[in-house]
């Protein structure tokens, strides 16, 4: 990969500045104080059809690829970089709907944002009508592994394999041993998917759209506390105190079951419309 | 709070990590930059490109559209 910026001017000299893209909003017809006034002044608004796109100016030196590998991959700069993204899309999010942009997106010329604009008119104006009055929500969901094996390893008390066991010899014990062990892993296994899918019924339909992933393979002996269910729910402003209610009762449904939920975040995980699955 | 959790600023830290790392609309990018196997940045079309040549093809693409516009 070359390092070389490419000006859209006819020079090839190396510009010093270029535009950071914060988001995207609805431009107001009205001519109205800019989303953020007040807040971050060094903001600009960049207007085109029915859309603005919040821009900054940043100094193209340090978004070269070799300043970005070093800034990202120190955990201070990757803070410091997530923070200021966040700060200012936050701030506008507080004021009117928003389209984050990904992380770090620097353009050279501000006509170049203005044209890509208007390439995605339409997909953006409609996925803005979507994230409107809307917020996002993390959700977490936690089961203590222990304690979900210990209310089956009760269970297991009354099994008929158990009478059996106490008569058997040594090799059959053995045998009835691996069934029960594999009983008690599969049982485990089967709960904690069921806790995840009991969480997410409850919640998602609070959402007018929601993502969910199982992060962690629950299948193994590992001990302790796993992560079963981590959701993004776009959640209407409206239904906040519901989600929050929802969540409560999820963490308190069973021993060993913990949720948790950090929010009201900017709509991230729903800036990309579903059908260009984030790409122009 | 057990002392091998992390406390409530990195845990805040993470999801503000989860939330904005390679989550985000596109509007036009063209190179992606991943650190330690996570897609982090998309620049934008015309900041860094791997060829004059590719520049050129939208440069010439922006301009007809443009006009398509006019």
């Amino acid at each position: 990969m070359s390092g070389t910026i490419v000006t859209s001017s006819a020079s090839q000299a190396p510009q010093e500045h270029g535009w950071y893209l914060y988001g995207i909003v609805r431009r107001d017809p009205g001519g109205a104080a800019p989303p953020w006034s007040g807040t971050t002044e060094h903001l600009q608004l960049l207007e085109r059809g029915g859309l603005a796109a919040v821009v900054a100016r940043v100094p193209v030196a340090e978004f070269t690829t070799e300043a970005l590998q070093a800034r990202l991959g120190d955990p201070a700069g990757l803070e410091s970089i997530a923070r200021m993204h966040n700060a200012v899309i936050g701030a506008v999010h507080q004021r009117q709907a928003i389209l984050p942009a990904k992380l770090g997106a620097v353009y050279a010329d501000l006509e170049d944002v203005a044209w890509a604009m208007e390439q995605r008119h339409d997909a953006l104006a409609a996925q803005l009508e979507r994230v409107d009055q809307c917020d996002e929500w993390a959700v977490h969901v936690y089961v203590d592994r222990p304690t979900v094996r210990a209310h089956l390893i009760a269970e297991q008390a009354s099994d008929p394999v158990q009478q059996q066991l106490a008569a058997a010899g040594p090799g059959r014990a053995y045998l009835l041993r691996r069934k029960l062990a594999d009983s008690l892993a599969e049982k485990t296994a089967q709960i904690l998917d069921d806790i995840a899918e009991a969480a997410y019924r409850r919640l998602a339909p609070l959402a007018v759209e929601a993502l969910a992933e199982r992060p962690a393979s629950p299948s193994g002996d590992a001990d302790g506390e796993v992560e079963v269910l981590r959701a993004a729910l776009l959640v209407r402003r409206e239904r906040r105190e519901e989600l929050v209610a929802g969540v409560r009762a999820c963490a308190g449904e069973r021993p060993g079951w913990r949720c948790t939920s950090s929010g009201p975040w900017p709509p991230y995980s729903f800036a990309a419309s579903p059908e260009s699955d984030g790409h122009a | 709070m057990h002392d091998n959790l992390p406390g409530a600023r990195e845990v805040a830290l993470l999801e503000l990590l989860d939330r904005v790392l390679d989550h985000g609309v596109v509007i036009a990018g063209d190179i992606t930059i991943s650190v330690a196997d996570v897609d982090l940045v998309y620049l934008g079309l015309r900041v860094m490109l791997t060829s004059v040549q590719r520049a050129e093809e939208l440069r010439l693409g922006r301009t007809t559209s443009r006009e398509a516009h006019v």
